[in-house]
């Protein structure tokens, strides 16, 4: 026990102050965390039954239903269309901001302003009228003689306004950006330029390389909250995942399955497979990483 | 001076965005951010010194802020022939109830005060939620001496009453008559059989036109396979939804396939709207609704008590009639709806909980400041009593003439919400296209397979 002594005595400030932190992350994180894992594997309806029924909720996920695939491939789509659209975007805008435009830093805070908003009711509702059938989306569209159908109640165009939704979002990654094209040294470009490299080879040669830190954490961050999203779903579908479940987010199933259908431990088994659906996405990103990911030291 | 201005500018900004970041953050958070602090306002609001005696009730309700209004000034009138009593009020929208009654009840605080549609009663009774009122209603704390034994067996869960009505409403379709008149197309009759009504529906398609925007007025709404109308169908088969053990559907596929069949055939020929317009259009409601919008002449299967609220915001006039008769089976198939109030079985306080039903179920003024909100009293007594408006007289006789010509109804059972979602996605699916009927009627009945075993 001297050791303990020892440690104590030297961390016992440290120890002081990281408590409640630490207390908070168990009580509302770990352990519900983990309470979450158990009842995966019950028959839990949120009220009364919690019988143990072993890995029946995974069997029924994958073997016996239509709605989870529809589900998985809802997300998957938001994921994989929408993530390589918010960084083309928000890299395409930082770089137009990075010439040194007059007024850059309320720029930038202005693009910024719709990803702290994005994620609220309200905008999510705002969103729901603008592209509807009477929508500010459909009068601009009349403008040039275009007549617009109702995006949002559309099973075949819903899931895109959500996507818009995401990409209005830019302003997160696109600060990120910014801050990252700032890092790279100009003589770089200069000593380039006197080579002769035009502009467009300047971007693709030292803009590109030097910038795969930020965009492959930008990549990360964003395909992790997407895989997550839930808000805007809800909202604009109106909780029920849309026409013919077109934006039934992985999320929005799980709550419906938890809070509307009280299966709450199939819920659980649906947040534990999420969890394994990220992590392996991101493992994946993170082996690819090594092929184009360049860090200077 | 120029740096100055612009650093003030993007001051200006950053403040701005400070206090917008209130409203963003991670979406769930917002959204029970902004529930909790709806309830702490609330609790605030009706502290007051008295705490000898008290008793305090919890009573959470949905609607809109017209109910709430409402609501706060019954239970203010209630407090005050109840001194000992007081009532925490907790009003929500309908979603937000629901999710909050869920996750309250599995975190072992749910209110006392429970109100239920028809739909949630068994849910939470069958996991042991709520409270039986045999006991109350038999010892008198909860009179119910001017209900019929109809009304009395609302909240009739496998014999015992767990719920008693607050309002009771029935299925039925709303024909805008104004609209009717406006395009010279006789009014159909009050009671009509299928077939007559199919016919009417047929003859007056061509003769309705546009709307004022130019868009196409159709004669009927879409009913989504939504459990009134659905009910009513079978029923007048001799089928109820579900089997009294309340593991298997109660009809066929057979019967699903007709009414399935039926609809869409309105749908081709274009007397309901199609997939598309009613996906955005049906979803809106009151002033917003297609009633309201002249997009449909008449709305099938809609709850009566519906009316009341529907007429304020609707100008033109909205009468009731039947849903059609089935004289060749069972003539009238429709089934009793509405709010039910009932006793949570983790309460502290039931007594006081029975004494605010029992007020609410028998006080004249109560109830004319209620205004049959949710449905219309079954209080027999004081509907002779009250001199009711037009519009809630139309509500309570349409319904008496309900009550007094249909069979008793069956209870649903738990795990049905599942199988109602089921119903209206496979519906969804066959206004769009993407399913034949046959594959949809294997769908449900499979779904109903796994959820109701």
């Amino acid at each position: 026990m001297p050791v303990i002594k020892k440690l104590w005595a030297k961390n016992k400030y440290a120890i002081f102050f990281l408590s409640p932190w630490f207390v908070g992350v168990m009580v509302f994180g770990a352990i519900p965390m983990l309470v979450s894992l158990y009842l995966s594997f019950t028959n839990y309806d949120l009220i009364q039954n919690r019988t143990w029924v072993g890995t029946a909720n995974y069997a029924e996920m994958f073997l016996d239903d239509a709605r989870y695939k529809k589900a998985v491939m809802v997300t998957l789509k938001y994921v994989f269309f929408g993530v390589p659209l918010v960084l083309a975007f928000s890299l395409s805008v930082a770089l137009l901001l990075n010439r040194g435009i007059r007024g850059l830093s309320v720029y930038r805070a202005v693009y910024y302003i719709p990803s702290l908003l994005g994620g609220s009711v309200a905008i999510a509702i705002l969103w729901r009228q603008v592209f509807g059938r009477d929508g500010l989306f459909n009068q601009v569209l009349a403008v040039f003689g275009i007549e617009g159908t109702s995006w949002i109640s559309n099973p075949s165009y819903a899931l895109y306004t959500l996507i818009a939704l995401k990409v209005w979002q830019f302003g997160s990654p696109m600060v990120i950006f910014l801050a990252g094209l700032r890092q790279i040294p100009r003589d770089v470009y200069e000593s380039s330029s006197i080579d002769g490299a035009g502009k467009i080879q300047q971007f693709f040669t030292i803009t590109l390389p030097l910038l795969t830190p930020i965009i492959f954490f930008n990549m990360v961050m964003q395909m992790i909250n997407a895989f997550q999203a839930f808000t805007q779903a809800y909202v604009i579908g109106g909780g029920s995942g849309g026409p013919l479940d077109s934006i039934l987010f992985y999320t929005l199933y799980l709550y419906q399955k938890a809070f509307q259908e009280f299966q709450m431990g199939y819920a659980s088994a649906m947040a534990w497979m999420l969890l394994a659906i990220i992590a392996v996405c991101t493992a994946v990103l993170f082996l690819t990483a090594k092929k184009w990911v360049y860090y200077e030291s | 001076m120029r740096a100055n201005r612009w650093w003030l500018l993007v001051a200006v900004v950053l403040v701005i965005t400070t206090f917008l970041s209130a409203c963003g953050g991670k979406g769930g958070e917002t959204a029970s951010e902004a529930k909790t602090d709806g309830q702490s306002d609330n609790n605030a609001q009706n502290q007051s010194g008295r705490t000898e005696n008290l008793v305090e009730i919890r009573f959470p309700w949905w609607g809109n802020v017209e109910r709430h209004e409402r609501y706060n000034a019954l239970l203010d009138m209630f407090e005050k022939h109840h001194p000992h009593i007081r009532v925490i009020r907790e009003p929500l929208s309908f979603n937000d109830y629901w999710d909050r009654m869920a996750t309250q009840t599995a975190g072992g605080n749910p209110p006392d005060v429970l109100m239920f549609t028809r739909g949630q009663l068994s849910e939470y009774v069958s996991r042991g939620a709520v409270l039986a009122l045999d006991e109350f209603i038999a010892n008198g704390v909860i009179d119910m001496s001017d209900y019929s034994e109809t009304a009395r067996n609302i909240g009739n869960y496998q014999g015992t009453i767990y719920m008693v009505t607050i309002g009771m409403s029935a299925p039925a379709t709303f024909v805008n008559v104004d609209l009717l008149n406006r395009k010279g197309i006789p009014l159909p009759k009050y009671e009509m059989t299928w077939d007559e009504f199919t016919d009417y529906l047929y003859e007056i398609a061509p003769q309705l036109g546009e709307t004022e925007d130019g868009r196409k007025i159709y004669p009927l709404s879409d009913p989504t396979s939504s459990e009134a109308p659905i009910s009513a169908f079978m029923r007048q088969r001799g089928y109820e939804l579900f089997t009294d053990d309340g593991k298997s559907l109660g009809f066929g596929k057979e019967d699903l396939y007709e009414w399935f069949s039926y609809w869409q055939r309105l749908r081709e020929d274009g007397i309901i709207p199609p997939a598309d317009i009613w996906a955005e259009e049906g979803g809106l409601d009151w002033e917003q609704g297609p009633i309201a919008t002249n997009r449909i002449a008449m709305e099938f299967g809609r709850a009566s008590n519906n009316l009341i609220n529907l007429q304020q915001v609707v100008e033109d006039n909205i009468d009731l009639i039947r849903i059609p008769t089935d004289p060749s089976r069972i003539k009238y198939g429709e089934i009793i709806m509405g709010a039910n109030m009932g006793i949570s079985a983790h309460s502290k306080h039931p007594e006081a909980v029975a004494q605010l039903i029992n007020f609410w179920l028998n006080d004249l003024e109560f109830n004319k400041l209620y205004n049959n909100d949710h449905g219309i009293t079954g209080n027999e007594r004081l509907l002779k009593e009250w001199d009711l408006p037009p519009t809630t007289r139309e509500v309570a006789d349409h319904l008496q003439d309900v009550l007094a010509t249909i069979k008793p109804q069956k209870q649903r059972p738990p795990g049905q919400t599942a199988f109602f979602n089921q119903l209206s996605r496979s519906h969804e699916e066959i206004s769009f296209g993407v399913k034949s009927i046959e594959q949809a009627v294997e769908d449900v009945f499979r779904e109903a397979e796994k959820i109701l075993k």
